[in-house]
């Protein structure tokens, strides 16, 4: 299989990888936010549990 | 076996987070699937050459916005109509999946439109329509997010999300009721498709893996919407003994 073909898209390598891109960075950016507020929360529970212990 | 326990918040939580690996996995297995059948397998068109590989994608997800929207004013009526807390909930949890969807319809069909009509938009039936979906989705999470009282929040979500389902219909009726450039659908619900076998068959995988997807992603969004708002339940069971006027947050 020639790489250099597939990668030229019949000359649309623009905008089928780029359609590709946005698809990956969108999706991909989901799933990132959704894990990091799973970290966030855990943060904000301790932090809640702490104060809580003060009073 | 008493399905009523899984409508309450607190019960549904560990439900949800055992089934997301049974969307989540099956959705990456579909997905690279999906990417080999498509770039790979299928032929290249001949009329569109290799620009119309990227139907794979945007297909699945101007499909994916629209049934997200129908599903998440079916959640929202129900929470609305029944004081269902949960699906309220659900309905939330959608709303970020079903807009995410229907902004990448339009980045990849405008990435699509220039090569193939020469333009990157134009203001026709269909992609006027898919506009206001996403103007929809953004009002729905812009609202429910404008409102401090979540349930409060829920009902007025959800007056937005049923009077926009009209809609949906609309779009997708749009290429048959409207002269436009945008061409006819290449799924339908009956009939045959007008497509060929193994190009259809990426496409149906890619909308597969879109679906356990969402699915995965919204069961986890929900679990935080349900942590976060239990929170606040239980900080108000605690601050129901408090004195009123009270910050809602301490320091």
């Amino acid at each position: 299989m020639d790489w250099s073909e597939f990668f030229s898209m019949g000359g649309y390598a623009f905008y089928v990888w780029g359609s590709y891109l946005v698809t990956l960075i969108l999706m991909g950016g989901e799933v990132v936010v959704l894990l990091r507020r799973r970290k966030l929360l855990r943060h904000q529970k301790r932090s809640g549990l702490e104060t809580r212990g003060k009073q | 076996m008493n399905w009523y326990k899984y409508a309450s918040p607190t019960s549904f939580y560990p439900l949800a987070g055992k089934m997301i690996p049974w969307f989540a996995i099956p959705a990456a297995i579909l997905f690279l699937l999906g990417l080999y059948q498509g770039l790979f397998v299928a032929p290249t068109d001949s009329q569109q050459g290799d620009a119309y590989r990227i139907i794979f994608i945007h297909v699945p997800a101007a499909w994916m916005g629209m049934l997200l929207y129908v599903l998440m004013a079916i959640y929202a009526a129900i929470g609305w109509a029944f004081n269902a807390r949960l699906s309220s909930m659900m309905a939330s949890a959608i709303s970020i999946t079903g807009a995410m969807f229907t902004f990448l319809s339009l980045v990849t069909g405008s990435l699509w439109g220039k090569p193939t009509w020469g333009t990157w938009w134009v203001w026709d039936a269909r992609l006027t329509s898919t506009l206001i979906l996403l103007f929809l989705y953004i009002g729905f999470i812009s609202l429910q997010a404008s409102i401090d009282d979540p349930r409060r929040a829920d009902r007025a979500g959800a007056v937005l999300a049923i009077v926009g389902v009209i809609n949906v219909p609309i779009i997708y009726f749009s290429v048959q009721w409207w002269n436009t450039l945008h061409q006819g659908a290449t799924i339908r619900l009956m009939g045959k498709p007008t497509m060929a076998p193994p190009m259809l068959r990426a496409m149906l995988i890619m909308l597969t893996a879109c679906w356990l997807y969402s699915i995965a992603v919204v069961l986890i969004r929900l679990r935080y919407i349900i942590l976060e708002r239990e929170q606040n339940a239980a900080w108000a069971a605690e601050a129901a003994g408090s004195p009123v006027g009270q910050p809602r947050w301490g320091t």
